[in-house]
């Protein structure tokens, strides 16, 4: 019955299959990559200007969100990836005759009570409005 | 300075009537709706943790907690509290990521100071366990032998000398343990426990 | 070959059991020992004894040693109540229950590293998953090329290591030959 070597290590011994474990490795490790990072930049957010701060959400979640401003409350819907204007306290409602926005790039606003709504898309500056 | 890694919840409750308390105070951890309670309810079950003279790494806690925290904030959401460019901190995000590492955290702090290491298990099961502990005990002992420079020899050595093959063929004696034999001490910390939880949980809203 | 006495070898490869289930405890106690850079990331050599014993004990007994394994680390380092241990769970039984499998797949095309290498891929890919729904949300896959990268590393080294000891550990034969005579 013999002692075990003297070296600490021996090489390891592998066989051709164990290359398929491997190379799975690699290409979802790749694969994760890709998702994570597209998980990052790509979704569109809606930003809203109001004189209490700024307010983002992301367009895929559907909420309606009361902005506050001198004139009162704009109620602000977020649905089926849009958002629009429900309604303002402001007399001339342009904001809610600019209808669904849904790209980036597009806005709305109600001059009158101070709220401005955007489109962007995750990666964008962030302007900050002046008032 | 012995003296703060003494079991001292472990004098006053026996280890199955203390995991039953601590049900009912993880129960109010899951549950807790912000950061405040969360929080309250975690600072409770870290003295507990530290009380039962379980050694607790805060650093280790920490790095957790800003971990959760910070994938938490790479989905913004809410009123922007700070923002430089496209990496903003929103206040939606910064909760959200607070709640859950308060709740999960104080969860771990809670388990640490309910588990016992001679919790009896039922049974047959708990037989196993307590030969499991006999040799676990027996291989911390022997922790020095094992030579990195010639492991595989210094590990036969003391697996030989603990199990050889040979007493595989014969019954023998299994490796006693000392524990505690009460295991009923201390049930009055059950409603006590889960009033203060309930307590806690209502009382600051959730 | 049955025993002419069943009872005498139900006992023994219950000591056996029990005994392995300690390895894997103490390899655990060494794991919780080291630093942990990054908290997620564990080394998994306390699946050691799991891979070892892969080809020499029958499918039920490895569950069982899973099943101490991840308890008792539960009751040992007190977090026997927490998603510490769900964690620890969904790990090793899909580690255990992969390694099973392509090892009925490909029998022995496969060495015990290529084996682990499964094990590990499949293992992390599982708490990776849990992490996205309990722990990091879904923000979480950015960090799964780290951890299946980390985690193939250490199946290597858990295949190896297994690998190098059956080879070499007179313990080990000798265990082998009195199980084989069961």
């Amino acid at each position: 019955m013999g002692r075990g070597e003297t070296a600490v290590l021996n090489l390891p011994r592998m066989k051709g299959w164990d290359l398929i474990p491997l190379l799975l490795t690699l290409v979802l490790a790749g694969g994760l990559a890709w998702m994570g990072v597209r998980q990052l930049e790509g979704q569109p957010m809606v930003e809203i200007q109001t004189p209490e701060g700024q307010f983002v959400y992301p367009m895929s979640t559907d909420r309606y969100f009361p902005a506050r401003g001198p004139l009162g409350t704009s109620v602000i819907t977020i649905r089926d990836g849009q958002a629009w204007f429900e309604s303002s306290p402001c007399q001339n409602q342009i904001c809610v005759q600019m209808g669904h926005q849904h790209e980036p790039g597009q806005w709305a606003a109600c001059l009158p009570n101070r709220i401005f709504l955007r489109i962007t898309a995750r990666r964008e500056e962030v302007d900050v409005i002046s008032q | 300075m012995r003296w703060f890694r003494t079991d001292l919840l472990g004098k006053v409750v026996a280890p199955l009537p203390r995991l039953v308390a601590a049900l009912g105070f993880l129960a109010a951890q899951a549950a807790a709706q912000s950061p405040g309670t969360a929080s309250v309810l975690l600072t409770i079950s870290l003295i507990l943790a530290l009380l039962a003279g379980k050694k607790i790494s805060l650093g280790y806690f920490l790095i957790l907690a800003l971990s959760i925290v910070g994938f938490s904030l790479l989905s913004p959401f809410g009123k922007v509290l700070v923002g430089w460019g496209p990496l903003r901190i929103t206040q939606g995000a910064l909760e959200e990521g607070a709640l859950r590492a308060l709740r999960l955290i104080g969860m771990v702090f809670t388990s640490v100071a309910a588990i016992h290491r001679d919790l009896q298990l039922p049974g047959r099961l708990g037989s196993f366990w307590a030969e499991v502990l006999g040799y676990y005990q027996r291989l911390l002992e022997a922790r020095h032998r094992i030579r990195p420079a010639r492991w595989i020899d210094s590990l036969d050595e003391i697996f030989l000398e603990v199990l050889p093959a040979d007493s595989l063929e014969e019954k023998g004696v299994v490796p006693k343990l000392n524990s505690e034999p009460v295991q009923n001490r201390g049930w009055w910390s059950v409603p006590l426990v889960w009033g203060l939880a309930a307590a806690l949980f209502f009382g600051l809203g959730q | 070959m049955s025993s002419p006495n069943k009872e005498i070898h139900g006992v023994s490869r219950r000591r056996l059991l029990a005994f392995l289930s300690a390895i894997g405890l103490f390899l655990a106690a060494i794991e919780y020992l080291l630093p942990k850079p990054v908290p997620f990331i564990r080394l998994g050599i306390s699946n050691i004894p799991l891979v070892l014993m892969l080809d020499v004990l029958r499918f039920r007994e490895l569950l069982v040693l899973a099943a101490v394994k991840v308890l008792g680390q539960g009751l040992i380092n007190g977090t026997l109540v927490s998603y510490v241990l769900l964690f620890s769970a969904v790990g090793t039984f899909t580690a255990l229950f992969t390694m099973a499998a392509v090892r009925r797949l490909f029998g022995l095309r496969l060495s015990l590293i290529g084996v682990s290498l499964w094990g590990a891929l499949t293992s992390n890919l599982a708490q990776l998953g849990l992490s996205v729904l309990i722990l990091l949300g879904e923000n979480a896959w950015v960090i799964g090329p780290v951890i299946l990268g980390t985690g193939g590393a250490t199946g290597f080294l858990v295949g190896w290591l297994a690998q190098m000891f059956q080879s070499r550990s007179v313990w080990f034969r000798e265990v082998r030959r009195a199980l084989v005579s069961d």
